[in-house]
């Protein structure tokens, strides 16, 4: 038997990780947090069956990837989507760079709190607000192509801001 | 890497990647660890950035701009019957919606689990936004969403359910709180108002008390995020402490009491 407290410690813990391969097994970002809670909602009723002398991480990764074969089953038809061969390699590969993801969320934290306004309100635009170019520049006052591209120099920012504190911990 | 592969990334988290482009990312991922791995990076930086904006800015508040520019719009000629049409569908479909359904989203549906001396809410109640509790002195009420997150009202509480929002979003203007929340989608935390601040919480055992000299927080496991309205200070308040929030300052106390329903919370150092 698992306790329930821990489980929600070690939970939160992974989340990050957890939530990069959703959102890259389905690509689109409300359907992708719409599974995370099926699949929370999955290991909080099999916790019980859970062998704690497996690993964590494991578990909760080959629940993740079932969810996401139910997902694309109940999709295929719908649209193009990755193949089960993809989806398993990709739960894998996720279970393996579970630490170097979380590790990249906390970095990519320092980075955005290094931005500047600007950039930043454009960014909060587009991923809070999920505003398109189009809007955000009525908004902001500023041409459609001056959006996209004070967008690309926010992300490269951070982007770059990433990568070189990835290689300083290295 | 193929700069071909990075734009299909790019073009797939934008939501506009063609058939053929997923099937070559398909290809890519099926063969390439490497490229695995940089696709959980890209995916991660995705998922992070909407979380991390969205906690670190105050959800309740959208940026004025937003609130009063909106795009221009031009209307075009099929309009009138389309409008006509719409209101013909909108008069079928309301009548069908409020005799089969509630609207509102499972995530924020609650149910009252217990009472004592808490007027006319019985076990069972139905909680919904726009909900508004006020408790007696005595009075204690506990209600439950549908994903196991529980919230308990004492000490004259007064709760109040606001509608606008698609997360749980509680605003406590008066009494005790405790709250046992279920881990939330990242980045839709509840949040809980007080007076003076903002508690955003991902899933975690904490309370909160409306004192005259400020909201008391005290946190039994996990964590939160305090955030101070006057000065925007932030604070994270982790277990088995609790803190003080005063106008323009969020202050540490060492110690922790936790007995909700049976003691009272002071800012005593215990």
């Amino acid at each position: 038997m698992v306790n329930r407290d821990t489980f929600i410690d070690a939970y939160m813990e992974i989340q990050p990780p957890l939530r990069a391969y959703l959102i890259a097994s389905i690509g689109n970002p409300h359907e992708a947090e719409d599974l995370a809670q099926v699949v929370w909602q999955v290991l909080w009723k099999k916790l019980d069956e859970y062998d704690p002398s497996r690993p964590f991480k494991a578990w909760v990764f080959g629940i993740a990837r079932m969810e996401v074969l139910k997902w694309r089953q109940r999709k295929a038809r719908a649209r193009e989507i990755f193949s089960d061969e993809t989806l398993s390699k990709l739960a894998d590969t996720a279970n393996e760079e579970a630490e170097e993801l979380a590790i990249r969320h906390q970095f990519l934290i320092d980075c955005v709190r290094q931005l500047d306004e600007r950039p930043r309100e454009a960014l909060e635009l587009k991923y809070v607000r999920r505003m398109r170019s189009r809007n955000m520049a009525v908004v902001l006052k500023k041409s459609v192509t001056a959006i996209d591209m004070l967008l690309s120099r926010a992300r490269r920012m951070l982007r770059d801001c990433l990568e070189r504190k990835v290689a300083e911990a290295r | 890497m193929n700069p071909d592969f990075l734009q299909r990334i790019e073009r797939y988290f934008e939501g506009e990647a063609s058939d053929e482009d997923i099937q070559e990312l398909d290809l890519i991922l099926r063969e390439y660890e490497t490229a695995r791995k940089q696709f959980l990076h890209a995916a991660q930086f995705e998922s992070s950035l909407s979380t991390i904006l969205m906690e670190q800015e105050d959800v309740s508040s959208p940026p004025a701009l937003v609130q009063a520019a909106k795009p221009p719009r031009r209307r075009p000629r099929w309009m009138p019957t389309a409008l006509a049409a719409a209101l013909l569908i909108l008069l079928v479909g309301t009548i069908g919606f409020f005799i089969n359904r509630d609207p509102t989203p499972d995530v924020l549906r609650a149910t009252v689990s217990t009472v004592q001396n808490a007027g006319a809410f019985v076990p069972g109640h139905s909680i919904r936004p726009g909900a508004r509790i006020e408790l007696s002195e005595t009075g204690v009420l506990s209600f439950a969403y549908q994903d196991g997150t529980e919230v308990t009202l004492k000490k004259s509480a007064s709760l109040s359910i606001p509608k606008k929002f698609s997360n749980k979003r509680l605003f406590l203007q008066s009494g005790e709180l405790m709250a046992q929340v279920t881990p939330q989608p990242t980045n839709q935390p509840m949040v809980v108002e007080t007076p003076r601040a903002f508690i955003t919480v991902k899933g975690t055992h904490f309370r909160i008390a409306i004192q005259p000299k400020g909201e008391l927080v005290a946190m039994e496991q996990g964590a939160v995020e305090i955030r101070e309205k006057s000065s925007g200070d932030r604070q994270k308040a982790v277990a088995k402490n609790r803190y003080l929030i005063e106008d323009g300052k969020i202050t540490t106390i060492s110690g922790f009491q936790w007995n909700f329903l049976n003691s009272p919370m002071s800012t005593d150092p215990k």
